[in-house]
C-alpha cells in the first residue's frame, strides 16, 4: 500500500527496501514541501525583520506547534536538534551534567540504541555514579518487576527505548512511571524507533523528555525532537550556546532566552523542520491503526515463514512487534548475507545495528536485520524469502 | 570466479590456510574499524623467504577469502615481495567487483602485510 506516493520506487523498480528503522523513504508531499519552501519562503527565523523572514518564522513554529500535538506536549517543550542522538546527547548535558551528583544512579535497559546508552554511560564515568543495566528476558521483553529490583534510594534517571531498534518489541512504558515514583526520577525515553508505528503521548507514558528523528517517520534527515517536560526547564542549563539562545550579553555575562529558544543554538534545519509538517500529516492521513494492521500482518507473515529455515535463527518474536525481524545465522557471516540480499536488490541491514550490548546480551556478534515501513507488501516479502531459498545451498 | 562462485565452492567450511601456524616466526593481528571483526595471520619466515602463512579469527567470507588468496599467492615467495601488494592488486586478485563500505573487509589482510613490512 501507498508504495505510488514514494517517488524512490520509481527511480528504483526493482528495489526491495526493507530498512525502514534505518531510514524511512520520503513520500512525495515530504520532497515537495522542502522545495516549496525553498522555492517560495526561505529566510532565516526569529531576527529579520521583514515579511519573508515572519513567514518562514511562523513555519517554523507552526511545525513546533504540530510535533507538540502529535505526541500530546505543548509548543514550548519541544525543541528541534538535528536527530534522536543529540536530543538524548542534550538531555545529559543539559539537564544530567546539572542535576546528576557524584553516588547518584542510573538505570539503562540493555534494549538501547547506543544513542540512549553512550550520553549515559559517559556521564556515569565523569560523575562517577553507578549505571544499572535492566536486562529483558530470553525473548527480549522487559518486565518492570525487574526495573523495580534496580531502582534505589540513589536512582535519578531511567533511561528506556520505547521500541527496540533491534527486536521490534513495543516497551509497556505506561508500567514505568507508576514504578518508579512521581518526580525524582528522571525518566528519558528514545521513540525514535517507534515514532513512524505506534502513537506517543507524553502525558499517558509519563516521562520528562522524548526524543526522536523525523527521518525516521518518513521525514527529511537532520530534524531531531526532544519534549521536555515543562517541569524539568527550571533544572536544565543550555547545551549549546552562541547565535539565537541568548537575550542580552556583555563581555562577563549572559542572560538566555527561555526553553525551547535557549536549546537551539545556531541556524535550525529551517526547511527540514518545516517540510517534517508534511510528514506527521502523511502518518495521520494513513493512520496508525492502518499502519499497525498492516505492518504486523506482515511481520507475523515473515516469522511465520522463518520457521522452516533451520539455518536462521530470530532474535525476537512477532508478539508486539512493529515490524522488526533480526536474526543469525549458522555459521554464516551477516555481511555475506547482506550482500547477497543486496545483488537481488534486497536492502537489510546486518551488524550490530548500533546495539552491542543487546547482541553481546545474545551471545550474537551481529544480526541481520529486516525492518518494515507502511510501503512493503507481500511482494517484498516473497522476494526477501526468494532470495533466502537461494543461500540454502550454503547450508548444506 | 564470482563472490557467489566462491561461497558455492567453499560454503561455510574453512578455506585454504585458515589455521594457526604450529611455530610462526611473526603473529599481526588486524581489525575491520568498520564492523568489529578481526583476524590475526601467522607468518614462518625462514632466510628471507615466506615458507608459510596461516590466518584464523572472527571474520566474514570476503575477509577470509582475501586472505585466502593473499597467503596463497605470497608462500614461497621473498618477504620483500610481501610489500609489493596493494589495493588495487588485492582487487584484482579477487576478480570481482566489492561494494563500497565492504572493501574494507578485503583490505584485512593487505593493512596486517603492509604492517608486517614496517615493521620488519
Amino acid at each position: 500500500m501507498h508504495r505510488k506516493d514514494f517517488p524512490i520506487f520509481n527511480a528504483h523498480k526493482d528495489l526491495i527496501y526493507l530498512d525502514n528503522a534505518a531510514t524511512a523513504q520520503k513520500p512525495k508531499a515530504v520532497i515537495d514541501a522542502m522545495s516549496s519552501f525553498y522555492a517560495k519562503q526561505n529566510a532565516n527565523i526569529h531576527r529579520g525583520f521583514y515579511a519573508l523572514s515572519e513567514e518562514a518564522s511562523a513555519l517554523y513554529e507552526n511545525a513546533r506547534a504540530l510535533h507538540a500535538k502529535f505526541v500530546g506536549a505543548k509548543a514550548h517543550e519541544i525543541v528541534f536538534t538535528k536527530n534522536a542522538t543529540e536530543a538524548l546527547n542534550l538531555v545529559a548535558y543539559a539537564w544530567g551534567r546539572v542535576n546528576i551528583k557524584p553516588g547518584d544512579e542510573i538505570v539503562v535497559s540493555v534494549l538501547e540504541h547506543h544513542s540512549n546508552f553512550l550520553p549515559w554511560q559517559v556521564l556515569a564515568h565523569e560523575k562517577k555514579i553507578k549505571l544499572r543495566v535492566w536486562k529483558p528476558d530470553r525473548e527480549g521483553v522487559l518486565h518492570v518487576s525487574d526495573l523495580e529490583k534496580l531502582l534505589t534510594a540513589r536512582t535519578r534517571m531511567v533511561c528506556c527505548t520505547a521500541v527496540s531498534n533491534v527486536l521490534g518489541t513495543v516497551v509497556p512504558l505506561q508500567k514505568i512511571r507508576p514504578t518508579i515514583g512521581k518526580r525524582r526520577i528522571a525518566f528519558v525515553v528514545d521513540a525514535a524507533q517507534a515514532v513512524a508505528h505506534i502513537p506517543l503521548d507524553v502525558t499517558e507514558i509519563g516521562c520528562d523528555f522524548l526524543a526522536y528523528s523525523v527521518h525516521k517517520m518518513y521525514g527529511p534527515t537532520g530534524v531531531g525532537v526532544l519534549y521536555i517536560n515543562e517541569r524539568r526547564f527550571f533544572e536544565m542549563k543550555p547545551f549549546l550556546v552562541g547565535g539565537s539562545t541568548a537575550r542580552n550579553v556583555s563581555a562577563t555575562s549572559v542572560q538566555y532566552f527561555d526553553i525551547p529558544r535557549c536549546l537551539e543554538a545556531g541556524t535550525p534545519p529551517i526547511a527540514e523542520v518545516v517540510a517534517s509538517c508534511a510528514a506527521i500529516q502523511y502518518l495521520q492521513r494513513v493512520g496508525f491503526s492502518a499502519i499497525r494492521a498492516h505492518e504486523d500482518a506482515l511481520v507475523k507473515a515473515v516469522y511465520e515463514r522463518l520457521r522452516i529455515y533451520n539455518f536462521v535463527h530470530p532474535l525476537s518474536s512477532p508478539k508486539d512487534n512493529v515490524g522488526v525481524v533480526s536474526f543469525s545465522l549458522e555459521a554464516m557471516h551477516v555481511h555475506d548475507a547482506a550482500s547477497i540480499f543486496s545483488g537481488a536488490h534486497v536492502a537489510v541491514r546486518a551488524g550490530h545495528h548500533c546495539a552491542i550490548p543487546l547482541h553481546t546480551f545474545f551471545h550474537v556478534p551481529g544480526s541481520v536485520r529486516l525492518s518494515l515501513g507502511l510501503y512493503n507488501d507481500a511482494h517484498d516479502i516473497d522476494v526477501f524469502f526468494r532470495v533466502l531459498d537461494s543461500m540454502k545451498r550454503y547450508f548444506k | 570466479m564470482t563472490y557467489q562462485q566462491y561461497l558455492s565452492k567453499y560454503k561455510l567450511n574453512k578455506l585454504p590456510h585458515e589455521h594457526v601456524l604450529s611455530a610462526p616466526t611473526r603473529k599481526i593481528s588486524r581489525m575491520n574499524d568498520m564492523c568489529g571483526d578481526g583476524l590475526t595471520f601467522y607468518f614462518l619466515i625462514e632466510e628471507g623467504e615466506v615458507k608459510d602463512i596461516g590466518f584464523d579469527g572472527y571474520g566474514c567470507f570476503l575477509s577470509r577469502l582475501a586472505s585466502s588468496l593473499l597467503a596463497k599467492k605470497c608462500i614461497g615467495k621473498p618477504v620483500a615481495e610481501l610489500k609489493e601488494w596493494n589495493r588495487e592488486r588485492l582487487l584484482k586478485l579477487l576478480g570481482f567487483p566489492v561494494e563500497g563500505v565492504r572493501e574494507e573487509c578485503v583490505l584485512i589482510p593487505l593493512r596486517a602485510f603492509q604492517s608486517f613490512r614496517l615493521k620488519k
